[in-house]
């Protein structure tokens, strides 16, 4: 095997593996908001800074591949493409801690809303495994597709935003102090998706050499 | 853009072996065209095409087109003496003449007519600061050419192809046979160069041809598999034997 498709092999196998310690995170966040359970948030937030770790090591692979090897055409998209899905996984991986601060700092949340918030994870979590599934198999067809899946997304998102608006006009005092984290906590699986969205872009930068862009 | 040479439908045949097939290829003005392929390919086959050097190779029989400002190369009614003179070559190993540093650079200039010392030494002069090498070697113009550094003889050839006013100069591997900091005053120096001549260059290292050339031309068993500019041959290559071939997944 050549040496560049050795370095290839590691970076792929390290995004791979920081990308399964982001649904891990997800896992547990949405586990601490269920269950206020403190110590799972927590461990969330330890999780995280490894994660941020990971992107470092990615980043430093990949410019040490830049500098001994000068990888050009597929080999250098994939050097760059790592550096770039390493970011998203890093941005990602910041929304699950937003979660678990939330699930810390609130006890009760409304049931309709955290039944709502259960379906949008769940959305997020098939959308992402499914971008990494095409980021592994090198996928380009998948992954124009799987971006589609942030619109179901959108669609739950939305559907919580509706439910806040209906709660608020009920003129539901008590309701209104809590609508501002809320909309926070649901934001973030909201620009999780968008995020994974991008590692699709990055994906098909990767193998085609196209730029393209998801409206 | 303008072009400085066009080849149509170019064949090349060595007895009965054919060894470049059917070559079309524009070459920019002012732009360094590279060369790349692995041994064998034809690159420094076609290189010679150019200036029809191919012409004093035995066995050798040429078919197709190449256009210098739309005087076919290879018609009856091109002077070759004039051609060579048009499109200079400078070579892999340097080949200064056993003469001083001075004469190597008037020799073409005089072949051609040229007598008054006044103008000779103006041409000597402008083309050595051309080359580079004018501060190295001022004070010793009558010294002995070989008694020059590999990477100094290199210039100094350089320097007698500018002598002649080319429009294209021809440059075959110019770099193989010198240490890095030669490399590099010879790749400064074809980035100068350009401004005023064409340059196409054949190389060996894809790491060169990446640093000084603004297109490249992939060749393979005869034939050009892609042309395109270096920027676009080395970040998304379209034909797969280009990609594994740069990206050193050859054979």
């Amino acid at each position: 095997m050549n040496k560049l498709d050795e370095r290839n092999i590691i970076l792929k196998n390290l995004v791979s593996s920081m990308a399964k310690k982001v649904v891990n995170l997800y896992e547990m966040a949405i586990d601490s908001l269920n269950n206020h359970d403190i110590e799972k948030a927590l461990k969330v937030i330890e999780t995280d800074d490894y994660i941020n770790k990971q992107e470092t090591e990615i980043n430093d692979v990949a410019l040490e591949t830049v500098v001994l090897y000068s990888p050009v055409a597929i080999d250098v998209r994939i050097v760059i493409s790592s550096i770039k899905i390493a970011n998203e996984l890093e941005r990602i991986g910041d929304y699950a801690k937003g979660i678990a601060k939330f699930a810390i700092k609130h006890e009760k949340i409304d049931a309709d809303i955290l039944s709502k918030i259960n379906t949008l994870n769940e959305l997020f979590l098939k959308m992402f495994t499914h971008a990494m599934e095409a980021y592994e198999n090198a996928d380009v067809d998948w992954a124009f597709k799987i971006a589609e899946e942030d619109l179901q997304i959108n669609g739950v998102y939305n559907e919580i935003v509706e439910i806040i608006k209906n709660k608020l006009s009920e003129n539901n005092k008590e309701f209104l102090d809590e609508t501002v984290n809320v909309m926070r906590l649901i934001k973030n699986l909201e620009r999780a998706g968008d995020h994974t969205k991008n590692i699709c872009e990055h994906i098909i930068y990767q193998e085609k050499g196209q730029r393209f862009e998801f409206n | 853009m303008k072009l400085a040479l066009s080849v149509k439908d170019l064949n090349l045949y060595y007895g009965n072996k054919q060894a470049l097939k059917n070559i079309e290829m524009d070459i920019y003005s002012n732009k360094v065209t590279a060369f790349i392929g692995p041994s064998g390919c034809g690159k420094s086959t076609f290189l010679r095409c150019l200036n029809r050097m191919n012409d004093l190779i035995d066995n050798c029989r040429v078919n197709g087109n190449v256009f210098l400002d739309d005087v076919n190369v290879y018609s009856g009614k091109m002077d070759v003496v004039n051609l060579r003179s048009r499109v200079g070559m400078v070579f892999q190993k340097p080949n200064p003449f056993p003469m001083s540093i001075y004469e190597n650079v008037a020799y073409g200039p005089k072949c051609q007519g040229v007598k008054d010392k006044k103008i000779l030494d103006k041409i000597v002069e402008e083309s050595l600061k051309n080359a580079a090498l004018w501060d190295d070697i001022k004070d010793r113009l009558n010294d002995d050419a070989l008694g020059l550094s590999g990477g100094q003889q290199q210039r100094l050839c350089i320097a007698r192809a500018i002598a002649m006013e080319p429009e294209v100069i021809l440059m075959d591997e110019p770099t193989s046979a010198l240490d890095p900091i030669s490399t590099k005053k010879i790749e400064d120096l074809i980035d100068k160069l350009k401004e005023k001549y064409t340059i196409i260059i054949v190389t060996h290292s894809m790491q060169q041809a990446k640093r000084i050339s603004d297109y490249t031309a992939f060749f393979l068993m005869g034939e050009v598999i892609e042309f395109d500019t270096t920027s676009n041959i080395f970040q998304n290559p379209k034909d797969k034997r280009t990609e594994d071939y740069i990206t050193g997944r050859f054979g």
